[in-house]
């Protein structure tokens, strides 16, 4: 299927352009946001697939890097939308559809590369990568 | 060039368990026993054995770590003992502090309509603390032993430090009462169950040490309480 050509060029542009929205939403500190954002991304991407190989899953290691970078793409549109708007409790909704949308994305891939007995080992990272790229989202401002 | 891909990609297809560089050209699949000397600590397989827990063991763990008077938890893990706890109960403690402490700054800066910007440097900072305190404690403490004569795996070491940090992320998230009494109490309570499933913990290994281990054990439950008190004081203290 399509994951056999993994590329890194989607997940970088990603991964860059939510750094870059985030960076615009700040009013102070723009450069440390981006840097934040930036590194949380692409190392979380990394330790989440050095995660799944520890615990004995079966993937290769720059397809992983791959879906978990265009997985990204929901809350790219999050962050656009966040940054765009005011509204508290409307950047919370959001943030909280583009974080299931992703979650979703991001699941099938995850929960099948390991034994079932580890499945929420392996999805608990993920889920706490996106929930702190969303809450970065909100809190920005 | 998309050829060159498919091909790269069956080539690291056949790697799936090992992230190492190939020496001196050679093809390394997993049949082959590991290369030798200091670069083995680079590869995967060598961690593998760390991380080899199921779901209900980590959950047992956890469990564990909130009964600081059992002092069971080494006995429990003295075969296997997993790195995944430590290290994810630390990562998911920094998003915690962070956004915990984010979050009461902003509430009390909005109570007193004052301006509020987002600090990122709580998120470096905890990062920096939590990090820093499960790798160097440990490690100071396996010298330590070690120079008592009464040696504990490092691995050990780093996996009960790191299930003693558990106690925490519900402490953080009970800070958010804005009583100052309350949050003192929850540091305190938590320092304490935290500091006592740690040294008790210890204290059961070290005892055939001779007649140093009250020292260590004191100390090191004295640290515990004093990350405690640090974390009350550095994510809880606003000034607006």
């Amino acid at each position: 299927m399509a994951l056999r050509d993994w590329d890194l060029w989607g997940p970088f542009f990603f991964i860059v352009f939510l750094g870059l929205t985030l960076s615009w939403s700040a009013s102070v500190k723009k450069s440390e946001v981006f840097a934040v954002a930036f590194a949380l991304l692409a190392a979380g991407a990394v330790i989440l697939t050095l995660n799944v190989l520890l615990l004995g899953g079966h993937i290769v290691f720059f397809q992983s890097l791959s879906l978990l970078g265009y997985c990204l793409f929901p809350l790219d549109v999050g962050a656009l939308i966040c940054m765009m708007e005011n509204n508290v409790i409307l950047k919370m909704i959001v943030v909280c559809v583009t974080l299931a949308w992703s979650s979703w994305a991001a699941y099938p891939f995850m929960s099948s590369a390991v034994n079932l007995s580890r499945k929420a080992l392996a999805l608990y990272p993920v889920f706490l990568m996106y929930v702190s790229v969303g809450f970065l989202t909100i809190a920005i401002d | 060039m998309v050829g060159v891909m498919l091909v790269a990609n069956d080539y690291f297809a056949i790697e799936a368990d090992t992230f190492s560089k190939p020496a001196g050209g050679s093809q390394p699949g997993s049949g082959e026993p590991q290369g030798s000397g200091w670069f083995r600590t680079f590869t995967i397989a060598a961690y593998k054995p760390y991380f080899d827990v199921d779901t209900s063991d980590i959950i047992d763990r956890l469990k564990e770590s909130l009964f600081p008077f059992r002092g069971t938890f080494t006995e429990k893990t003295a075969t296997n003992p997993d790195l995944y706890g430590p290290f994810w109960i630390c990562t998911t403690l920094i998003f915690v502090a962070a956004s915990i402490g984010t979050f009461v700054t902003y509430i009390a800066h909005k109570l007193k309509k004052k301006e509020w910007d987002y600090d990122i440097n709580l998120v470096t900072w905890s990062a920096g603390v939590f990090y820093g305190y499960v790798t160097v404690v440990p490690l100071i403490l396996y010298v330590i032993l070690k120079y008592f004569s009464a040696p504990s795996g490092l691995v050990q070491l780093f996996c009960l430090y790191g299930y003693s940090l558990f106690v925490f992320i519900p402490a953080l998230c009970l800070s958010v009462v804005p009583l100052e009494i309350f949050r003192w109490v929850i540091a305190g309570v938590a320092g304490f169950m935290s500091a006592t499933f740690v040294a008790l913990n210890l204290k059961a290994h070290i005892n055939s040490a001779g007649e140093r281990w009250f020292l260590i054990v004191t100390g090191i439950f004295l640290l515990q309480l004093a990350l405690a008190v640090v974390l009350k004081l550095y994510l809880f203290t606003v000034t607006v």
